[in-house]
């Protein structure tokens, strides 16, 4: 997606009239670049700000403040791993470092080939089936260390 | 209001419904101490070293966002609140850095003297502190994030009192830091009024321009009016050993009508008296070429040359009321003109209609209900007033409505109703706005502007006239329809906010006349500078040419003998502003002082004092002048906040924020190409243009740094007017 189609798609957000505010289709907005883009960056916060006539910096904060929003180069798929209570409890923790093995990278860190990145996360609502993944909107619940090379071919990992 | 009893600490204290339990305590002298609280701001109960015991609370109460309640019990020395106060200043100085002796804040800092009064005597953290070491330095503003304490209070300052919106926090939890839009403060919008940094407990929020400089507590700190512009803002100037440092407002301490507040050029336009275009010995033209000579004998030569001479006097309208008057006895009053002639046209339409020239104060806004703001871009011309009118709504529940021709990005959003017409149709409107006042049945045809009339019936009501006004060529007929419209309103007080800062009694002392009336042999220029204080206006021919000056200025070249003068910064006196009398103060030593030269010079004898000759009394409103003829613009030259009175050319500090020169033009004006030609009379400009939809249709802002040669030449026999300037454009 380019900035101007970016900017089309945050105007037709507009036009759906669904808030009362400009500044509602803020956290939308954020959504649809973090979706379409390797990473909300300023030329993408100055296009949300021109259009939703939010403050540059308001538009950073959020962008900044949650953890779903990437202002960094993010991969292609977003590994998140939680490790919270009941994640670690049942092995949330060893799940993320035979990611992390597996895929050669550091939490947070993304692999060479920009496929996948993987976040060590907070609780994702999924405590019932400990230890929880998600690779972007897909969810594995109960993982066990050896399906994750299973997992991650899914999403083409070649190793 | 029916006030009420709240005990705080076994006193007995008054308290007002509203009123937060700090509050109470503060004005009965029971200290409290506070990080995020500050009396100017939104309280938001972030740092709770306010904590207070309520009798009946099962939990500790943060004083700052507490309610007085009537027969409310309340402690705030008690052992529990002095554990968890010591506990919370612990837990705030945990992580910050421990660099007091080379912090600038030290000394007057709040965490250091709270830290001392009520922190823990030693602290029981065992890790590592955290180093965040993010520091954003903008042009003037430096964000030294290890220090800061999160209390937002820059935020609040910044997005909700100036309505700006710049500063914001980046991340969260453990890892938040203050700052910018991507770190820059320019692209960010920031007008660098340095209230953020005036209003940091910490050291978090520097002046770039005294970093490192000097210690707070050793040095003069002495109380002056800034003569930047019309707002006359009490500010203090610290120095030391005769050198200035800074100029600070203390928001909340400063007792003056701008409560604090000030500006790019008050904050940091002071270093003009250390500028390398200051003039320093008197200039003599000899033979065609200026030479230097003592201040004996340029002394000896005016006196020479004006003696028993007519004069024509230019003056400028920042000089005190001192000198003023000795301008008038020395060099006459009769055949003077001043940068102030547009503000003299508008009360001289006022004095027309109401019989007195006399204009209410500044704080009298404060005890109307409504504010009806007259004029533009109040926010580039008195910033502070601009900023003052916002708060009258934002703290004191004022209702401002708007009458103008365009929008303000700080007033409109907080405007309760505005009429922003083309800048044709003022004088109609504020017919409309008459009739509406004297017949509650008027209907205007225009929904707008009966809803406008609506939201002011019954109302106390005063007048801010500002801006561009005085720059219009219906500035006197808009001051007859102000005066005829105050008299039909309740309360009806008017405040003009003049545009220089002794505009007043300039008008006041001198019959000004336009420059082309003037019919003198000597030119007298007192601390202008010709292109900028009277665009496009030639010296009349004359025999000789004196110049006063504190720079050397353009105009140097065309003089006979220039005068070096001090800037106001080194000046004792009084100025007639905004808000009455206002002190100039200075302990700064000057090698030249106009008052000093003027007075070695004779008095002149022009007979009894002529009085001001009688104006006819008019009783009615003003007409309607503007026309504009199919494919015409009307112009308005509007100087940068920062190029005001030229503070940029001689301020470093403000020349690093400076703005930009650029033609504004609503997007259906604009023709394709990318530069335009403008046209006024027989003045032609070249100028690149910016599509701007804020800019109404039929209009055009030329925004200026300064008033260069050529801005001046296009101007040529446009004086006084700057706005509502017949234009056209062609593409280049």
């Amino acid at each position: 997606m380019t900035l101007t189609e970016f900017r089309e798609e945050v105007r037709k957000l507009k036009e759906s009239n669904k808030y009362p505010e400009l500044k509602s289709y803020l956290l939308p907005a954020l959504w649809m670049a973090e979706k379409n883009f390797p990473a909300i960056t300023h030329d993408v916060m100055r296009v949300v700000s021109e259009e939703l006539s939010v403050p540059l910096v308001e538009v950073e904060e959020v962008a900044r403040f949650y953890a779903m929003f990437h202002t960094e180069k993010k991969g292609k798929f977003v590994i998140r791993v939680c490790t919270n209570l009941s994640c670690m409890l049942r092995g949330g923790e060893e799940v993320l470092s035979e990611l992390c093995r597996l895929l050669n990278v550091k939490p947070g860190e993304t692999t060479p080939d920009g496929l996948f990145t993987v976040e060590e996360y907070e609780c994702m609502g999924l405590c019932d089936g400990a230890p929880a993944v998600t690779v972007n909107e897909d969810r594995y619940t109960n993982v066990r260390l050896e399906e994750l090379p299973e997992i991650l071919r899914k999403y083409g990992w070649k190793g | 209001m029916e006030s009420f009893k709240v005990v705080i600490d076994g006193k007995e204290c008054e308290a007002y419904p509203g009123e937060t339990v700090l509050e109470v305590a503060e004005r009965n002298g029971i200290t409290i101490p506070v990080f995020c609280y500050h009396r100017e701001l939104r309280p938001e109960g972030a740092c709770r070293v306010c904590l207070v015991e309520v009798e009946g609370a099962p939990r500790l109460v943060t004083a700052c966002t507490l309610k007085a309640m009537p027969d409310m019990v309340v402690k705030t020395n008690t052992e529990r609140v002095r554990r968890a106060r010591a506990g919370v200043i612990e837990l705030i100085l945990n992580n910050h850095t421990l660099e007091c002796p080379i912090c600038d804040k030290s000394g007057e800092c709040e965490l250091q003297m709270t830290g001392f009064r009520h922190g823990p005597k030693k602290s029981r953290y065992k890790e590592p502190r955290r180093e965040k070491d993010i520091v954003i330095q903008g042009p003037l503003i430096e964000i030294d994030n290890d220090r800061c304490i999160l209390c937002r209070r820059c935020i609040r300052m910044c997005g909700e009192n100036m309505g700006n919106r710049v500063l914001g926090i980046l991340n969260r939890g453990y890892r938040a830091y203050i700052s910018p839009f991507n770190g820059d403060f320019m692209e960010s919008g920031c007008e660098h009024c340095g209230s953020c940094v005036d209003v940091c407990p910490v050291g978090s929020l520097l002046d770039r321009a005294f970093k490192y400089k000097d210690r707070p507590w050793r040095m003069d700190k002495t109380w002056t009016t800034c003569l930047f512009c019309g707002s006359g803002c009490k500010v203090e100037i610290d120095s030391y050993h005769g050198k200035v440092k800074r100029a600070v407002g203390r928001i909340g301490i400063n007792d003056g009508h701008n409560r604090g507040y000030l500006c790019v050029r008050g904050k940091w336009g002071w270093d003009v008296i250390y500028s390398d275009k200051r003039l320093k010995e008197p200039l003599l033209r000899v033979d065609g070429e200026l030479r230097r000579i003592l201040l004996e004998e340029a002394l000896k030569v005016l006196k020479e040359k004006i003696e028993g001479r007519k004069i024509n006097l230019f003056l400028e309208s920042s000089l005190t009321n001192e000198e003023l008057e000795k301008i008038a006895a020395v060099f006459g009053t009769e055949n003077a003109t001043s940068d102030s002639l547009g503000f003299y046209n508008f009360l001289k339409g006022f004095e027309k209609v109401k019989g007195t020239r006399e204009t209410d104060k500044f704080s009298s806004i404060y005890d109307a209900d409504a504010v009806v703001v007259i004029g533009d871009f109040i926010e580039e011309i008195n910033p502070v007033v601009s900023m003052l009118l916002r708060l009258a709504v934002l703290q004191k529940g004022k209702r401002l409505l708007r009458v103008g021709v365009f929008p303000s990005k700080k007033l409109d959003s907080v405007a309760f109703s505005k009429l922003l017409v083309d800048q044709t149709e003022i004088i109609d409107t504020l017919k409309h706005v008459i009739l509406g006042m004297i017949d509650t049945s008027y209907s205007s045809g225009n929904r707008k502007i009966d809803t406008f009339i609506k939201s002011l019936r019954g109302k106390k009501v005063s007048f801010v006239v500002a801006g561009t006004v005085f720059f219009s060529p219906e500035a006197e007929e808009i001051g007859k329809t102000v005066a005829y419209l105050s008299d039909r309103v309740v309360g009806g007080k008017v405040v003009a906010v003049p545009p220089k800062a002794n505009s007043l009694k300039v008008v006041n002392l001198f019959r000004l006349k336009h420059p082309e009336e003037l019919d003198g042999d000597v030119n007298v220029v007192v601390n202008g500078e010709l292109e900028r204080d009277f665009p496009g206006v030639e010296l009349p021919k004359a025999e000789f040419t004196v110049l006063f000056t504190p720079f050397y200025t353009p105009d140097v070249s065309g003089a006979d003998l220039v005068i070096p003068v001090e800037v106001w910064l080194e000046k004792n006196g009084t100025v007639d502003g905004v808000d009455g009398k206002l002190e100039v103060k200075t302990v700064l030593e000057k090698e030249f002082s106009l008052l000093e030269v003027l007075s070695q010079l004779p008095v002149r004898n022009t007979g009894a004092e002529s009085k001001e000759a009688e104006v006819e009394r008019v009783n009615e409103p003003g007409q309607r002048l503007l026309e504009r003829e199919k494919g015409e613009l009307l112009l308005t030259v509007l100087s940068n906040r920062t190029g005001w009175n030229s503070v940029s050319y001689y301020s470093k500090n403000v020349a690093g924020v400076a703005g930009e020169r650029v033609l504004l033009l609503n997007p259906e004006d604009a023709p394709d190409s990318e530069m335009v030609k403008l046209k006024v009379g027989n003045g032609e400009l070249l100028i690149s243009f910016r599509k701007d939809s804020s800019i109404p249709k039929g209009h055009a802002v030329l925004r200026v740094e300064r008033f260069t040669r050529d801005v001046s030449e296009f101007l040529r026999g446009q004086f006084p007017n700057l706005s509502g300037i017949r234009c056209q454009i062609a593409e280049a």
